[in-house]
């Protein structure tokens, strides 16, 4: 393919970057972050798939079969813990005004200045050849595709170099937009989400071509590799280190994943929102899923295809659609491959340009006071200038060790190199995190003998590999001597290279942080951060609000100091909202120590937070405060904040006991409402009666001279209404008996048909005066139960079935042996339950029973609604005394209505109840 | 459910993940047998992969979001 087409291709794709970045930024000023959502911080958190993903993952495929897939692996098993870890440094970063891995671990440790020079000269050194790796897949992709070798090129007449310079010009214009290092790039953030999704479309256009275009299938593919004898070792772990390489991979990862500068860029420094974590921490792993899919399959294809160029097996994915003429997709992948490795060296660029500047450039410029003493706005431009020089930097020794080293080796050696580098990192930060005791001399002592054994065991090896030094101790040992071999450590010769470098690395940083922690005595400063970083979200507020320092300073100096380095406009905009959240004076000529305090940490966004301590010391006359004092402080602090959490605890047990109140006084008024209701009922049906016989009497008093078949009538009609009246007190008083459970049952021996013939018979002149036919179903089953009881019930059932039974109507009442003893009754006043038990049915062709009062038919002081605005029809304790009945009998009673209308009463009574009266 | 016990619900998943994708437990899939032509440590990883990223979205989404 032409190499103006795909130059013009990548500028193109420049191009759009730069467009969507700037989108980016101009809707932030808008008020509106496009980027403020789970979905562009999971796939901006993609940057981690490189050009090693994209390309070098083939390779190693392609060589040691299913090795590659820990490099995701690790990431996933990590992700489970984002929320608790990740989350931690994050808001320790929010509260402190981190911006780098170098910023963090010096913060940690007491804003220690050599820390942060160890930490940003490792991660730099660690870091180069990473960034080199994705310069040479630009070039060996764009040599491939145009079909150039690139062999005897000079840097200058290499079309790769001058992508190169358009790159560094995107990223030091996205780059450096603000003095504010710990500013959100929301420009560069889109760009890179944006890029995530076209390396993986990219991909998977790739492997489906691959599969389904070039072979049939996946399925194919593996049929025909198991074929091959050469290519079924892919398919297991074979070799004799396989494990331990498998397991050294998969920790280099895991710890990858958070340390490397990218990462941490992207995780911790450009997240907007920490909830944002929860959804990243399932869909970054899925994302890494789906681009790995068909990575094994890509390699099998090109190793069945192109049996000869497994040297190349890196460039599979691009060298496959081009062998079967696809010039178009082809440029597509090229084009996924180019953005992989472009969002990668963006981001990472910036990373180590934020540590290079605030930890080695900037300092060495506060040391010669160039930034002293400075009153306009040049220090600004001296800041942004020292960033864009670091930028430069970080490229051109990428460009050299790409040309020196990387060439020599495959994507993944290269990549893995990294890896070892930045785990050196993880014993200061994770013990940073949890262990209060952990000491900068620890954390020192560790980084050094850390990368010390890196640099031994892993970089020096590679560079002997390259040819740049001699191999001759690679292979004899430093000095000649046998056990200082740097592949084989003290005769540890078992290990794979890297599996050696990062056993002796990690053991000797790990021993010496913790034996020196353990046997050194720390500051006040070092305490302080300490407490302040393992118990962060407790003492996040603490640190917004105390120092560990009694800060006399000059409050004009201050301001001015602030202004130098973010304008005057925003300075004075800053101290003065400050000053009003926490109620300090600005009028005042001594600043306050909090005042101080702040500066201090806008200074950490800018210039890091060693060099913040610094020029900040430079204005303000520090008197550090006492250990017993931090610790005071702390611990009233810490009083204050458990104090406030027993607090809301009770405050919310208060809340629940309220809540629970609420619903029994509400209980009881509904009960209130219902023995109001039952007292009228009562007083209603006394009354009824009552003003009859009065009236009646006083008919009989007031006319003497009455005829006697006159006064017999009216006589009559008072002694029914007495015996009404002695009938409803006697309901009342038996409900009352029945509760108690002083009423006596009588059992005697019986017939369920007995018990029903005597019922209708006493209902029939009532059915009769309605046209009601009656029906009987029933059995000569014998029955033992107090039968005077019962047949109160059934009449109970069968007045209501007459009352609510229009004219003409008909009432079916049943009985039959009801033998199913899952339903059987428990008998609740412990006596022996016989399984068999009889069932009665009282059924009507009435109107029914709403749904709604099915189960409320049966309490007492009941009435159907609206009852009591017409006449009650009833006292409402028939059917509550009937069930009182039916319990003492060890039954249950319950009403249902019919299919075709009309209600249906249903109890049932164990057949057979003990002889002796209870 | 506290923020304590959800934190240590997400350390448990980490460690079950990272014993799945260890020895020993991988060497049980690493053989060179297949579930039809797709190697079987091929299925065993992305099967459990796939598992694993399902428990971290069912642990996220049930996290207490008064944190």
């Amino acid at each position: 393919m032409n190499s103006w087409v795909i130059a013009g291709t990548a500028l193109g794709y420049l191009i759009l970057l730069a467009l969507i970045a700037w989108a980016a930024e101009k809707s932030r000023k808008r008020g509106r972050s496009v980027i403020n959502n789970g979905y562009v911080y999971a796939l901006s958190m993609a940057v981690y798939c490189t050009a090693w993903t994209y390309y070098g993952s083939v390779g190693r495929a392609a060589t040691n079969g299913m090795e590659f897939l820990t490099i995701y692996l690790g990431p996933t098993i990590m992700c489970a813990i984002f929320w608790p870890v990740l989350r931690k440094i994050i808001r320790i970063c929010r509260t402190q005004g981190i911006n780098s891995m170098a910023d963090f671990i010096s913060t940690r440790y007491g804003k220690n200045f050599s820390l942060a020079v160890i930490v940003t000269i490792c991660c730099v050194l660690g870091v180069i050849p990473y960034i080199a790796l994705q310069l040479k897949a630009i070039t060996t992709s764009f040599d491939l595709l145009s079909g150039n070798s690139g062999a005897g090129a000079g840097i200058w007449r290499n079309s790769n170099f001058y992508g190169i310079i358009l790159l560094t010009i995107f990223i030091l214009f996205f780059g450096t937009r603000s003095v504010d290092a710990s500013e959100r790039h929301e420009g560069l953030v889109a760009a890179i989400a944006f890029e995530s999704i076209i390396k993986l479309l990219a991909f998977l256009a790739a492997g489906l071509f691959i599969c389904y275009g070039i072979f049939g299938g996946v399925t194919d593919i593996f049929r025909q590799a198991a074929e091959r004898e050469d290519l079924q070792k892919l398919f297991v772990l074979e070799a004799p280190s396989a494990y331990s390489l498998w397991f050294s991979m998969l920790v280099l990862s895991m710890l990858a994943i958070i340390f490397l500068p990218r990462q941490f860029q992207v995780n911790v420094v450009e997240n907007l929102n920490e909830n944002h974590l929860r959804k990243a921490s399932w869909l970054f792993p899925l994302y890494l899923f789906v681009i790995n899919l068909f990575v094994l399959p890509i390699a099998l294809g090109g190793s069945l295809l192109q049996p000869d160029n497994i040297a190349n097996a890196d460039l599979f994915v691009l060298s496959l659609p081009l062998s079967q003429g696809q010039e178009l997709l082809s440029l597509f992948i090229f084009v996924g491959g180019f953005s992989a490795a472009t969002g990668m060296i963006i981001v990472e660029t910036i990373a180590l340009t934020t540590m290079i500047s605030n930890n080695l450039a900037l300092p060495a410029l506060i040391s010669t006071r160039s930034l002293q003493g400075r009153t306009d706005r040049s220090v600004q431009s001296i800041v942004l200038w020292v960033r864009r020089g670091s930028i430069l930097l970080v490229v051109a020794l990428a460009v050299l060790y790409d040309e020196a080293v990387a060439q020599q080796y495959t994507l993944v050696s290269t990549g893995l190199v990294s890896f070892a580098a930045v785990a050196q990192l993880a014993p200061a930060v994770l013990g940073g995190l949890y262990w209060k005791a952990a000491s900068k001399n620890g954390a020192l002592a560790g980084l050094i003998m850390g990368f010390s054994a890196w640099i031994f065991t892993l970089l020096l090896p590679s560079m002997a590999g390259a040819g740049l030094i001699s191999n001759e101790f690679v292979e004899q040992g430093y000095g000649g001597i046998n056990w200082l071999k740097p592949t084989a450590l003290f005769g540890l010769s078992s290990l794979d290279p890297v599996s050696h470098s990062l056993f002796w690395s990690l053991l000797l940083n790990c021993f010496c942080y913790v034996a020196v922690s353990l046997n050194s005595k720390k500051g006040t400063q070092e305490t302080y951060q300490a407490e302040i970083f393992v118990d962060i979200f407790r003492s996040a507020d603490i640190s917004q609000q105390r120092t560990a320092w009694k800060d006399t300073a000059s409050l004009p100096a201050l301001r001015l100091l602030l202004q130098n380095f973010v304008g005057q406009e925003r300075a004075d905009r800053l101290l003065r909202n400050y000053a009003q959240r926490h109620q300090i004076e600005l009028d005042t000529n001594q600043a306050d120590p909090r005042l101080v305090s702040f500066t201090e940490k806008l200074l950490s966004g800018v210039i890091g937070s060693a060099s913040a301590h610094i020029m900040v010391s430079s204005v303000a006359k520090a008197e550090e405060l006492s250990m017993e004092e931090i610790i005071n402080m702390l611990r009233e602090s810490q009083q204050n904040i458990e104090l406030n959490r027993e607090l809301r605890r009770k405050s919310s047990e208060l809340t629940k006991a309220t809540e629970q109140l609420s619903a029994l006084n509400r209980q009881l008024m509904a009960m209130d409402e219902l023995k109001d209701e039952f007292l009228y009922t009562v007083t209603h049906e006394i009354r009824t009666p009552l003003t009859s016989i009065r009236a009646l009497t006083e008919l009989v008093h007031d006319h003497p001279t009455m005829p006697e078949e006159q006064r017999e009538q009216f006589l009559s009609a008072v002694i029914r209404e007495c015996e009404r009246l002695s009938h409803l007190i006697t309901q009342v008083l038996n409900l009352e008996r029945f509760e108690s459970g002083k009423h006596p049952i009588h059992y005697s021996d019986t017939t369920a048909l007995a018990l029903l013939q005597s019922a209708t018979d006493s209902i029939a002149p009532l059915a009769e005066a309605k046209s009601l036919q009656i029906k009987i179903s029933a059995e000569e089953q014998p029955i033992r139960c107090d039968k005077d009881l019962i047949l109160q019930v059934l009449y109970n059932l069968l007045s209501n079935a007459v009352r609510y039974t229009p004219e003409g109507g008909r009432i079916t009442v049943l009985a039959k042996v009801h033998d199913n003893s899952s339903e059987g009754t428990r008998d609740k006043i412990s006596r022996p339950v016989t399984e068999q038990q009889i069932r009665f049915e009282v059924r009507d062709t009435g109107k029914g029973i709403p749904p709604e009062s099915l189960e409320l038919v049966f309490d007492k002081f009941y009435q159907a609604p609206n009852q009591t605005l017409t006449k009650p029809e009833g006292s409402g304790l028939g059917l509550a005394i009937s069930k009182k009945i039916i319990e003492l009998h060890g039954g249950q009673i319950h009403a249902e209505n019919l299919t075709n209308g009309g209600a249906c009463f249903i109890f049932v009574i164990p057949a057979l109840n003990p002889v002796e009266n209870e | 459910m506290s923020v304590k016990s959800k934190n240590q619900q997400a350390f448990f998943i980490c460690i079950c993940c990272l014993l799945f994708f260890c020895y020993p437990l991988l060497s049980i899939a690493n053989k060179h047998t297949g579930i039809g032509p797709i190697p079987l440590l091929y299925c065993y990883i992305f099967l459990g992969w796939l598992f694993f990223i399902v428990l971290i979205w069912f642990n996220s989404r049930t996290k207490n979001r008064n944190q």
